[in-house]
């Protein structure tokens, strides 16, 4: 059931930086909790539920082993695996022997054309991973990663302040959105439709959390 | 079997040797603080205890690949031995971005640059007597260490590169700008 993008409303909710002291329940209900309704559905960057999760490393902290130096030699520039560290966090989070395999099989696919195979068969925090300077101060030092769980931090959201919805997404300015996980009821490909122009805003906003406005009115009067 | 097992080992040998080849062929950022190419100081603001100077230097990153500037400071080597009249406290910021707070925020940079980004630093001495011109009268020359931390394709690193002011350039720049006033 497609939702009529004309009648929902996309507000962005400034919050104080997060940090791993923060429940995300909490700061949620604390900013948007005000204005939201029952027909709304809230998401939040996953991104800030990761570092409430504590799940984020500084590179010092890291010690990169000789498989880590050597793949991320074979990663495009821009992706967060082109570091030694970035490429030890999939490792460690995706374990050893998962991502020589999707090394190998995605090495081999990318010389039949078709890309992103190893992002897919590393495991799901691969793509998750944000490299130092993907997150605002004081994370901008930080390999961030993608948080646990996030079908159940969209819930625990729901039960708390009673919303139509929540969602926890990955979005960005290069027309991407991803909803790594939804309350029941909740079609993900929808909402990143609906996020596709990345309402959260650039990381120095400080707009981690998006109500969508009438979210469930627009689609019941589309149905 | 001795034989297979040689064969193999050469076999690892020419892979590791490919491998070694292929990455130093790749390369990695590398970057540059070019101090020759500093600019003069300059006196940015004056009250009656304390002064801020500034000067800018260059900085690019020429390697081949695109690396982060994780965080850069400046540490200057100024004992209270050689110079007590004033304490001095250092700023580092990008030209292109400015904070004021000294906080260096990490910035991916572009490999292979011609142009230069702008490191402004920021000197501010502060005398605990109340009178910084009397206290800069006795400044010495300046040796400063600007201190960069690099994450690029290899692991992160500290890199260091200095410089030093001679205290004829704080001179000149309190005169000039008492010339301006």
């Amino acid at each position: 059931m497609a939702v009529e993008e004309a009648r929902v409303e996309l507000v962005p909710v400034k919050t104080h930086i997060v940090t791993k002291r923060d429940n995300i329940v909490d700061v949620i209900e604390k900013y948007a909790g005000p204005d939201m309704g029952p027909d709304d559905v809230v998401s939040v960057a996953e991104s800030v539920v990761a570092i409430t999760q504590g799940r984020y490393r500084r590179p010092e902290e890291m010690s990169p082993g000789i498989m880590a130096h050597v793949l991320a030699r074979f990663v495009h520039r821009d992706s967060s695996c082109s570091s030694a560290c970035g490429m030890q966090a999939t490792i460690d989070e995706g374990g050893a022997l998962r991502v020589l395999f999707a090394f190998i099989v995605g090495g081999i696919a990318k010389v039949f054309g078709k890309s992103g195979v190893f992002y897919r068969l590393a495991g799901e925090q691969a793509a998750l991973i944000d490299d130092v300077t993907g997150t605002m101060p004081p994370f901008d030092k930080m390999l961030v990663f993608g948080p646990k769980e996030p079908v159940k931090v969209a819930e625990a959201i729901k039960a708390r302040l009673g919303c139509y919805g929540a969602a926890v997404a990955d979005v960005n300015d290069l027309k991407r959105a991803a909803v790594l996980g939804v309350t029941e009821g909740l079609q993900p490909a929808e909402l990143s439709r609906i996020l596709i122009h990345n309402p959260f805003g650039n990381a120095n906003q400080q707009t981690p959390i998006v109500i969508i406005k009438n979210y469930a009115a627009a689609a019941a009067k589309r149905g | 079997m001795l034989v297979y097992a040689g064969y193999f080992l050469a076999f690892l040998g020419l892979v590791f040797l490919a491998l070694a080849l292929y990455i130093w062929r790749q390369g990695d950022a590398d970057f540059v603080f070019d101090t020759t190419s500093r600019s003069q100081l300059v006196l940015e603001r004056e009250t009656a205890d304390e002064m801020v100077f500034a000067f800018n230097v260059p900085f690019r990153n020429r390697g081949s690949q695109q690396g982060t500037l994780m965080d850069v400071f400046v540490r200057p080597w100024i004992p209270k031995e050689q110079f007590s009249a004033a304490e001095l406290t250092t700023k580092v910021t990008v030209a292109s971005c400015p904070r004021s707070d000294g906080y260096w925020e990490a910035t991916l940079f572009p490999n292979e640059k011609l142009e230069h980004d702008i490191a402004v630093i920021k000197l501010r001495f502060h005398s605990e007597g109340g009178d910084i011109r009397q206290a800069m009268a006795q400044i010495v020359d300046l040796p400063l260490n600007i201190i960069y931390q690099v994450v690029a394709r290899a692991e992160w690193y500290l890199s260091k590169t200095m410089l030093e002011l001679p205290m004829e350039e704080f001179h000149a720049a309190m005169q000039n700008d008492r010339g301006q006033k």
